[in-house]
């Protein structure tokens, strides 16, 4: 150990030295070793879990992604069976007028209206995962609100008359303009088919345009249960459905109204609930008018 | 009018041959891209409908192909996904229009017939331009259309043909040969309960009272004729 500073002593100690050290200024030494290799070993096992989450994550992810990518192809390979299915109906009924074969009509129309059906469950599973892969887009082009509406009810109006339904159509936005009306006509097809699933006891649909310069509304309103206070907002929300008497037992994938609200925003409008007095739904679609 | 059909799907394309031509189109079909271009070359189509995804090479490449020899013929899509459709709209590809499948008989036709309004089609295609007047109906063949009053009746094009001759031959009575030699092509013999059968819906369109015609009438045993 060196020495800072050195004196001799004055006599009598004239044989002894002072000697000055620095009094000892660092901290007492202490053993770091097992902390560092704790600190480190923690650290490793945590990288090994963050990367073991990473893994399982990702393996979830790809799982999540195949999965999708398996819907969308199987719902694709659908579309040409379906095509055919509906184009041979469709060609048969039109013999079966000719001939006036009462029962096979009707018959025929069952294969068409269920072909339908899976038309459009088909084409809400597409729109609802290409929504989820926000790869959801609309195509504006020029177009009569009023005729994809009349087009629609014209599909739908035979169906649910048949159910007992007294269907009114009162149309006045017939000026054209720029939206998707594949879009539209999915939305008109889904908010029917909810009339149809869940306002029978009604026996009455009611549907509305209007138009002026600024925008276009579409109103669909029936005389059944409505939509209870608390669930105005979350039927909007994927997978929700209203549970009660009369939703027991009726088919549904809880996602018609979710993509219907996604379709009406990405045209740059809206989709709303609204009561009916004296009972009863009202949704409204309101589309600015754009050129 | 001659239309042509590529569609790789047998039953597809056999229905929608069988369709258009009960319409009183002509048609061409093709399997696959390469034999879809071939036959372009060889008949030059009025119209063309194409499936995207096909064998040997796909419906946009065919667009793309037959647009750079013809800028005007009306190409329909058939397309079976939505990105398809993102890419006909979006790719300058020169297309008029596309079907989402699947679809039905009344959607195509309403779409074809459609699209050979707003392009003028048939005047171009020729002999129909002229509007006629049969009883109270005026007839616009180049619309694909009748109109009694504000009334506004469709019509095929098989429809409008069988209108035009009972007009031109006014009184006279007309066979189930010359109606079928007239409207469905040289050709092609359909059977004369498919005339009758053309005849009863014609009439379902067209007439007050379809029980009681007052412009088609039948003459049996000899066929049908109009009286002024």
């Amino acid at each position: 150990m060196t020495s800072v500073a050195q004196r001799a002593c004055a006599a009598p100690l004239g044989m002894w030295r002072m000697v000055y050290r620095p009094l000892r200024s660092e901290a007492p030494r202490v053993n770091r070793g097992p902390l560092l290799m704790g600190l480190g070993g923690a650290g490793i096992a945590l990288l090994a879990v963050a990367l073991l989450f990473l893994r399982e994550s990702t393996r979830d992810m790809r799982e999540a992604r195949r999965r999708v990518s398996f819907v969308n192809q199987v719902s694709h390979e659908l579309k040409t069976p379906l095509t055919n299915i509906r184009l041979y109906a469709e060609m048969a009924q039109q013999r079966v007028e000719a001939t006036g074969d009462v029962t096979a009509a009707r018959h025929l129309s069952v294969v068409e209206a269920e072909t339908s059906r899976l038309s459009r469950l088909i084409h809400n599973v597409l729109t609802f995962a290409r929504q989820q892969r926000d790869q959801l887009t609309v195509h504006p082009r020029k177009a009569s609100m009023d005729e994809v509406t009349q087009r629609v009810v014209g599909v739908w109006r035979p169906g649910l008359e048949a159910k007992g339904f007294v269907v009114e159509c009162d149309l006045n936005a017939a000026q054209s303009f720029a939206f998707d009306p594949d879009a539209v006509e999915q939305i008109i097809g889904n908010l029917l088919s909810n009339v149809e699933k869940y306002a029978e006891s009604g026996h009455f649909v009611r549907v509305e345009t209007h138009g002026d310069g600024r925008e276009a509304r579409l109103v669909i309103e029936d005389r059944g249960p409505g939509i209870p206070a608390r669930m105005r907002e979350s039927v909007f929300a994927p997978f929700v459905r209203v549970r009660s008497d009369v939703t027991e037992g009726v088919s549904g994938t809880g996602i018609g109204l979710t993509i219907s609200r996604e379709l009406a925003q990405l045209l740059g409008g809206s989709l709303s609930y609204a009561d009916v007095k004296g009972g009863g739904a009202r949704f409204v679609l309101t589309l600015p008018v754009k050129d | 009018m001659k239309i042509l059909i590529a569609e790789d799907d047998g039953h597809t394309r056999a229905a929608l041959c069988e369709v258009l031509r009960g319409e009183g189109f002509e048609t061409v079909d093709a399997a696959d891209g390469k034999a879809a271009l071939m036959l372009f070359e060889k008949h030059a189509p009025d119209f063309v409908c194409l499936d995207v995804m096909m064998p040997q090479m796909d419906g946009f490449e065919v667009c793309r192909r037959i647009r750079k020899r013809d800028e005007q013929v009306p190409i329909l899509f058939l397309t079976a996904k939505s990105e398809e459709i993102d890419k006909v709209l979006g790719l300058e590809l020169g297309a008029d229009d596309y079907m989402a499948k699947p679809f039905g008989v009344r959607e195509i036709l309403a779409r074809i017939r459609a699209i050979t309004r707003r392009t003028g089609l048939l005047k171009k295609s020729g002999g129909f331009e002229d509007e006629f007047q049969i009883a109270d109906l005026r007839v616009a063949p180049a619309e694909l259309r009748a109109y009694r009053g504000a009334l506004e009746i469709s019509l095929s094009l098989r429809e409008v043909k069988i209108l035009r001759l009972l007009h031109d031959q006014k009184g006279k009575v007309l066979s189930r040969d010359a109606l079928a030699d007239f409207a469905w092509g040289a050709d092609f013999y359909p059977e004369s309960r498919a005339i009758d059968q053309q005849i009863s819906q014609l009439r379902k369109r067209i007439e007050i009272d379809p029980a009681r015609p007052q412009i088609i009438q039948t003459v049996h045993g000899a066929g049908y004729r109009f009286d002024a």
